[in-house]
């Protein structure tokens, strides 16, 4: 091959173009870590990574909403045991009274009835955060006056566990506490407790002590629903978690560059180049004019 | 038998003759670093003979009968090709480059720093994440304003989406207004030397250095639009467009002109005013190739194709989001109000989506009228993610898709402008090798045509020398 002086010059120009490129993209991989960083890197991956940030994104926000349902459910299942804990002094009250009730007895009664009531009604007027917990889906006011009457719905609010997938993240009032769907009213027995005892009657505070025992019977299954959904969202929190980590190290495995394999790269295209620049300022230095007389 | 004149003739000839040489030379190394020139070459014959000895011709000396350019047309040929596709793939490889709006970012929100899916696909998310949230506890103030502003966010994110695209199909236009100069520029004076070349010629002698600029002039306008040379039987060049329509027609160029298409968003179509004529034809992006083909290519093709896609799923997404958010009931009771709008028409739904809503309450999150702790709706709204959108495919597939589909246009620009640069730059390589000047060469010439000007100038004193011999003889001083 002839070789003219602009053949020199475009094979230099050529050549240090294309190591000084390689330069360049080697820097900026090992300088940001990132072996992809605009979508014609690699298409098939850029498009991955907007799917696996976008998924991990999705359960992270799954975990977060199911750890906060697993806190409310967890303030309301110490109120549902304290409940509980009420209606078994309720119980025992009525028992005591049934076998020896007094007239002196019965003020006491009374007061001790209407107090366990009162305790019992704090407890489901809970709240956590901005909401009462057993309103059902009405978070604006108590779910239960000084009276004992419910002011919330029958409506038991979800959350999701996965795509998708819900699981419920409060009491159900109206059964496990009002005895819907032939269910025992915790409030009404309280409430028939202190009016049996205040008239004295231990025939009727007598009758008094099953309810209280469908009562709490009827809290201790809530309770247990509540630990079960509790476990649920712990569990899910968990999946979710993994689940959002597994698709943020896809992304990492996709986008990020090997620090060593970026540095190696780094370092041989530095070496091309000076061996371009190299071999290039070398060609110029070979010419006639330098060694003709002058 | 030679006459002592006739040697001071011949070598006076043979004199000029390497002057001649030794001119060229020296043009060639002034030259060398000249866009197109090629080397040309003293071509020197001897002179018919003018004398005899002993029946025996003895020459006549030496001189330059013409100087060549050293011209490989079978090079030449394929190189307006190779010079054509090199630029347009480049065009349309750098245009695509340029947009950002799909590049990968970072999220340090979770205290280490995690790759994401450009700015849309993380609007998307932060999006879908606080309606999550908020479908957990959807009468708590700061989550509902929290939803409140990432829907803000992401009707920002798609109009910054739809911007950035925009922006890059304006500059392609301003890019191809400027390119359209330079390729009017470059057909005027391809006409202008084809007459020049014309007259020049009329004298028998080739014009080389007209010759040199009518090429480099070709090789523009085979780089900025594909233009194909094509020598007629009158020795000029005309220039064809790929379209197959003509630019430059012997001595008359046709002006490219560029005007508003209302059919493309008013980006600018490009209209010729034909050779020699007034008359206009309209010329379509597939009928110029080179830069201005690619920037058409690029500008047209890839980012108008993800600018439609954009707009599409802004279109949808708001649809399906507006469906569910009328169904449902806002805090304050409101109901039946869309969440975004996009404006009238698919096309520009990007650009113009906007949140409807005024203020956080308004947010249908409930299912039914005053129930504040109900998310029954929050929940439809975040279901909206996995819901299919027209192209059958959700929001998280259909960005993915988005974005894999705008990086393999742009990978195979960029793939195809390698290996286009590659070829041209092995033809220009080549070419160089045949017509370029080099000065080792050139110099080597030099101190043959110094050594040959000697030695002629040796023979002119020797036979001077002689001359002044055979008229002393004579008495006769010079």
């Amino acid at each position: 091959m002839r070789v003219s002086d602009s053949v020199i010059f475009q094979n230099a120009t050529q050549n240090t173009q294309a190591a000084e490129s390689a330069v360049q993209r080697a820097t900026e991989v090992a300088s940001t870590g990132l072996k992809v960083q605009t979508p014609s890197d690699a298409p098939s991956a850029a498009g991955l990574i907007v799917t696996y940030s976008m998924q991990s994104s999705r359960y992270t926000a799954i975990a977060s909403g199911a750890q906060a349902a697993s806190s409310e459910l967890s303030a309301a299942s110490s109120a549902l045991n304290d409940i509980s804990t009420q209606l078994s002094q309720a119980k025992q009250l009525a028992m005591e009274y049934a076998s020896s009730g007094t007239s002196q007895q019965s003020a006491a009664g009374v007061t001790q009835a209407n107090s366990i009531l009162s305790q019992i009604l704090a407890d489901l007027n809970t709240s956590f955060g901005n909401r009462y917990l057993f309103g059902g889906t009405l978070d604006g006011a108590p779910p239960f006056d000084a009276a004992g009457n419910y002011q919330g719905n029958a409506s038991v609010r979800q959350v999701e566990i996965a795509p998708g997938v819900y699981e419920p993240s409060s009491v159900d009032t109206s059964t496990s506490i009002l005895g819907s769907g032939g269910g025992t009213n915790v409030v009404t027995a309280l409430q028939s407790l202190s009016t049996a005892i205040a008239s004295n009657d231990p025939t009727q505070v007598q009758a008094v002590i099953s309810s209280l025992d469908a009562s709490i019977n009827q809290v201790a299954g809530a309770s247990a629903q509540a630990g079960v959904s509790m476990s649920t969202f712990n569990s899910a929190v968990t999946t979710a978690t993994q689940t959002a980590s597994n698709y943020t190290k896809a992304t990492s495995n996709l986008s990020d560059a090997d620090v060593v394999a970026s540095s190696i790269a780094l370092q041989a295209a530095q070496t091309a180049l000076q061996a371009s620049l190299s071999a290039t300022a070398q060609s110029f230095k070979l010419s006639l004019v330098d060694y003709l007389p002058s | 038998m030679a006459n002592i004149l006739s040697i001071l003739t011949s070598a006076g000839t043979s004199l000029a003759a390497q002057q001649e040489v030794t001119a060229t030379a020296s043009n060639n190394i002034d030259n060398a670093n000249t866009p197109g020139y090629s080397r040309q070459t003293a071509v020197v014959t001897d002179l018919a003979p003018t004398d005899t000895v002993g029946g025996t011709v003895v020459g006549g000396g030496a001189t330059v009968t013409t100087v060549t350019q050293a011209r490989n047309r079978f090079l030449e040929a394929q190189i307006p090709q190779a010079l054509a596709q090199a630029a347009q793939s480049s065009a349309e490889s750098d245009a695509l480059a340029s947009l950002a709006t799909f590049n990968t970012g970072t999220d340090a929100s979770s205290g280490s720093s995690t790759t994401t899916g450009g700015a849309l696909s993380t609007a998307i998310s932060s999006f879908y994440s606080s309606l999550s949230a908020v479908a957990q506890d959807p009468s708590d103030p700061s989550l509902r304003s929290a939803a409140f502003g990432e829907a803000q966010a992401l009707a920002q994110a798609f109009n910054t989406t739809s911007e950035d695209i925009a922006s890059s199909r304006s500059a392609l236009d301003t890019q191809a207004s400027g390119l359209v100069g330079e390729i009017n520029a470059a057909a005027a004076a391809v006409a202008q030397l084809n007459g020049e070349i014309q007259e020049a010629s009329a004298g028998g002698t080739p014009p080389n250095d007209l010759l040199d600029q009518r090429q480099t002039q070709l090789d523009t306008l085979a780089t900025l639009t594909g233009g194909t040379p094509l020598t007629t039987s009158q020795g000029y060049v005309n220039v064809m467009l790929p379209g197959g329509i003509a630019l430059v027609a012997g001595t008359s160029a046709g002006s490219l002109s560029t005007q508003p298409d209302p059919t493309n968003g008013g980006h600018l179509g490009l209209v010729l005013t034909q050779p020699g004529g007034t008359s206009t034809i309209a010329i379509a992006d597939a009928g110029v190739g080179g830069s201005l083909g690619g920037t058409l290519a690029a500008r047209d093709g890839a980012l108008a194709t993800a600018a439609a896609q954009v707009d599409e799923l802004a279109s949808d997404l708001s649809a399906q989001l507006n469906t569910v958010n009328e169904a449902g009931y806002g805090l304050d009771g409101s109901t039946g109000l869309a969440l975004f709008t996009t404006g009238p028409t698919v096309t520009g739904a990007a650009g113009a989506m906007a949140l409807a809503l005024s203020n956080s309450d308004q947010l249908a999150l409930s299912a039914t009228s005053g129930a504040t702790g109900d998310a029954t709706n929050a929940q439809a709204l975040v279901a909206t993610q996995s819901a299919a959108l027209s192209g059958g495919e959700d929001v998280t597939s259909t960005l993915s898709s988005i974005t894999s589909q705008f990086g393999t246009a742009a990978s195979d620009a960029q793939a195809l402008s390698t290996q286009d640069s590659a070829l041209s730059a092995n033809l220009q390589t080549q070419r160089a090798s045949y017509s370029g000047v080099s000065t080792d060469e050139e110099l080597i010439t030099l101190q043959s045509a110094q050594r040959a000007y000697e030695a002629i100038s040796k023979v002119i004193t020797t036979t001077d020398t002689m001359m002044d011999y055979l008229l002393s003889m004579t008495n006769i001083t010079t």
